[in-house]
């Protein structure tokens, strides 16, 4: 894999800094990413990571729109907030590189939180809820699924939120002491990539956000998730089509042993037209339209799902069994060299067309910085490379078996 | 006490210039346009073929071909084809757009050779299997079931039917009724005359060298083309009806589609109304986000979008928001249209507008993948790279009052199509 070169510095305040040079673009990204997501939330207070990643773009006294001197640079920027933290970005062209510096340090500290902004991003939240996870045809499954898979860790509600009614009832001084204690510069992290030189990055990061106050900012302890010890099961019934029916594991946390073998398993087992549940369920056994497996990606204990849509004429019981079969036949019999380099080698184009991006780069520093260890952006590739169709084999006999396994039948209310 | 720093100056972007790419032509007359760059080794190419949508007998032909073109060989089965293609770590993708039938393939830049072969195989002796077809026909119709479901798809469907007609290549929308009433006959057919027989124009963009060049050249040079079948005509037939109201039972949320034909690429206007819908809709700080969802929070987001195509155009205003804003937002899209056809707008917001437009030009020639890809879709729109040059100096000095001409010119709303999908 080309090397991805990057200098870190920590500023007095406890920010993080890395710098990444890449002169092939006319671009700059400024990627900020707080160590703050919906698994900090409390339990009677979902969705409010993400609702405060709305009201960032509220303004302040100096830049009462934040969009809008980005906008005038020819830039662009959004943001996103999932289970673990919540990412911002800033591409503009290289001449106005120092805009975002600006903007950037300064909704960490002058953010203007009012009842008027609230109330109208609650109603902005409201809408993106219905549009994504109540409107559309199984848009439920997330909600439904944590809630099996995790009885304690905080991943047992999506980032959108549990319900609708946590969200309205968020109170401004909620916001205020969520803004006050994780805003901080302790508590983020800022990757600067693209056509700059690194003397001007760490420069401008001293001189824009080297005033901000340290915070002293303490990591709230998060209830680990216990072992799974018996199987789980949930029968829902929805106005949709056709039943689906999707299987969650816990897996691995990030950085534990298992990751990759997790990750590589979902695509021997549905990437693709060569892989398995594609040729044998879909294809052969025609069960299912779709079935895909993937893991969620989590820091803390994840989850390993597989979810398949049937189709109309097909027994759920029959379509869950064949699952079964093929996951059985896997811990049985293995999986051949052959199958473990196609998915690695795979999994290397991909990694190699995402590092093409200049902001997969950005983020992808940001969130390994986060892990703890900024090298694994290089070291990853390798680690992959390391795995292999016997360690695979040897994780799907350990997580995925019948007494771990969540399973939810959700069935069209035309089988009812 | 710290000095509060001065804000940085914003700088002006200037006009973003296309640099031609290397150009090689094959004795067949053969086009092969390299766009190089070094710095990963990983490669794309992309075949397109003179043809997509626009040279269909019956909608969904095209897109069928597409999604079976790595169907089996006489050598390989499907399985086995895309096994091969997997275990090299390479992808094939065939798309059928309105006018380019594309084939691409992403690489590392040490599997080249091989991948190609494989997709030369693809491309010569495709057999489409009965049962590759069948499998096809029944996810995809159970696919479309699910569609149906949604608002979102329905309001989008009856919108592109209504304006340009249910058969017309800019007015459907993949539907069940046209994937039921395919046949392999005419898959074969179109495979036949509108791909393999066909002359394409070959990209190739990344880490690549002269002996790949050569390899193209092997592969293709050698090919004699008939000339070309005649480009099919199509008429549009626009609905005389502009409002639709469809009920979807239980939705808590409707759909609302809105907009009219427009002007495509080719017309002088284009430049400076790419640049109206952007103030209008067309990014975060629009006017209709601003209003709608910045200030009435009736959505989550709202957008309005110019959509040019070889032979026509349209403008489309989409949103999602609760049952009970519907008749709001609609009224507040409108109040939106008149303001901006008839109060001069703001120079801020008229520079604020050209840079952000400015930025995604140069956004698009950022690279070697992304130079490629806006190079080719100049070409299938039927247009010369030159334009990308013109548009951007053209939007730079667009005036206030052009802003105002365009909008009473193509954003009336007496003649817009108004559809909404909800309960």
């Amino acid at each position: 894999m080309s090397h991805i070169q990057f200098e870190k510095r920590i500023l007095k305040n406890g920010l993080t800094v890395i710098h990444h040079l890449d002169t092939n673009t006319p671009f700059v990204v400024v990627n900020t990413l707080y160590k703050i997501g919906s698994k900090h939330e409390h339990p009677t207070k979902t969705g409010f990571a993400h609702l405060f990643e709305h009201l960032m773009f509220e303004g302040t006294d100096d830049v009462p729109y934040f969009d809008g001197p980005l906008q005038e640079s020819g830039g662009e920027n959004n943001a996103f907030t999932n289970n673990d933290y919540t990412n911002y970005y800033d591409i503009v062209p290289d001449i106005n590189a120092e805009i975002p510096f600006w903007l950037e340090a300064d909704r960490m500290v002058n953010l203007n939180i009012n009842s008027s902004s609230l109330k109208l991003q609650k109603k902005v939240v409201i809408e993106e809820f219905k549009e994504n996870y109540i409107n559309p045809p199984y848009g439920d499954i997330q909600h439904l699924l944590r809630n099996m898979v995790y009885q304690k860790h905080p991943y047992q509600w999506p980032t959108i939120g549990k319900n609708i009614l946590d969200i309205q009832n968020a109170t401004l001084k909620d916001v205020k002491a969520f803004y006050q204690h994780n805003y901080v510069p302790d508590n983020c992290i800022l990757v600067i990539a693209g056509n700059i030189q690194q003397k001007i990055t760490f420069e401008w990061a001293e001189k824009w956000f080297g005033h901000i106050p340290k915070s002293s900012f303490v990591e709230r302890e998060i209830d680990s998730e216990p072992t799974q010890t018996a199987a789980r099961e949930y029968t829902h019934y929805a106005d949709v089509p056709q039943s689906m029916i999707i299987i969650g594991f816990q897996m691995p946390r990030r950085l534990e042993i298992g990751y990759f073998e997790a990750d590589l398993l979902t695509d021997i087992l549905s990437s693709g037209q060569s892989s398995r549940f594609h040729q044998k369920l879909v294809k052969e056994r025609k069960l299912f339209s779709e079935i895909d497996a993937y893991i969620t990606g989590s820091i803390d204990t994840g989850m390993f799902v597989i979810e398949g849509r049937l189709h109309e004429s097909i027994d759920i019981k029959v379509a869950e069994e064949a699952i079964w079969h093929e996951i059985f036949k896997l811990q049985n019999e293995g999986i051949s060299e052959m199958e473990i380099e196609k998915v690695k080698n795979q999994m290397m184009t991909y990694m190699k067309f995402s590092d093409a991006s200049l902001l997969n780069k950005a983020i992808n520093l940001a969130y390994f910085e986060m892990l703890g260890n900024v090298n694994l952006i290089n070291e990853e590739a390798n680690e992959y490379e390391k795995i292999t169709a016997d360690s695979t084999q040897s994780f799907c006999k350990k997580y995925l078996n019948p007494q771990q396994s969540s399973t939810l039948y959700y069935l069209s209310s035309t089988c009812k | 006490m710290q000095v509060k720093n001065t804000p940085p100056r914003i700088q002006a972007l200037s006009a973003p210039v296309f640099k031609l790419p290397e150009h090689h032509v094959l004795s067949n007359d053969i086009s092969i346009w390299g766009f190089f760059d070094d710095s990963q080794e990983i490669t794309r190419i992309d075949f397109v073929f003179d043809s997509g949508k626009w040279e269909e007998k019956a909608p969904e032909i095209a897109h069928c071909v597409a999604k079976l073109f790595k169907s089996g060989t006489h050598l390989m089965n499907a399985f086995q084809m895309s096994a091969s293609i997997d275990y090299l770590g390479s992808t094939i993708k065939a798309y059928a757009g309105y006018h380019g039938f594309t084939i691409s393939l992403y690489t590392l830049r040490k599997n080249i050779f091989p991948s190609l072969e494989l997709l030369n195989d693809c491309l010569q002796d495709n057999i489409f299997p009965e049962n590759e077809f069948e499998t096809y026909i029944r996810n995809t119709n159970s696919k479309l079931i699910v569609q149906e479901e949604k608002t979102e798809f329905l309001a989008e469907k009856s919108f592109r039917n209504a304006l340009f007609g249910e058969t017309h290549p800019y007015g459907y929308i993949p539907d069940k009724q046209w994937v039921e009433r395919l046949n392999l006959q005419e898959i074969k057919e179109y495979f036949l005359h509108q791909v393999q027989n066909k002359k394409p124009t070959i990209y190739i963009a990344g880490s690549y060298d002269h002996q790949v060049i050569q390899e193209i050249k092997q592969l293709f040079a050698q090919k004699q083309y008939a000339k070309p079948l005649p480009a099919r005509q199509h008429l549009i037939y626009s609905n005389p009806q502009f409002h639709f109201e469809l009920n979807k039972k239980g939705s808590i949320q409707s759909s609302i589609a809105m907009g009219k034909r427009s002007i495509n690429k080719m017309h002088p206007d284009f430049a400076k109304l790419s640049l109206t819908n952007v103030i209008f809709g067309g990014y975060f700080g629009s006017r209709l986000m601003k209003n709608i969802r910045e200030d009435k929070g009736y959505t989550y987001g709202i957008y309005s979008a110019l959509q040019t195509y070889r032979h026509d155009a349209n403008i489309f205003i989409q949103t999602e928001t609760s049952n009970e804003y519907t008749r709001s937002c609609i009224e507040e899209i409108k109040i939106e249209i008149n303001k901006l056809q008839q109060e001069l707008i703001s120079n801020r917001e008229l520079s604020q507008a050209k840079s952000y437009l400015l930025g995604k030009y140069l956004s698009r020639i950022d690279g070697a993948f992304s130079q490629m890809e806006t190079f080719k879709n100049y070409q299938i729109e039927g247009l010369n790279i030159h334009s990308f040059n013109t548009f951007a100096k053209t939007i730079q000095a667009v005036s206030q009052q052009d802003i105002t001409d365009m909008a009473q010119k193509y954003l009336s709303y007496e003649d817009m199509y108004q559809i909404t999908a909800g309960n």
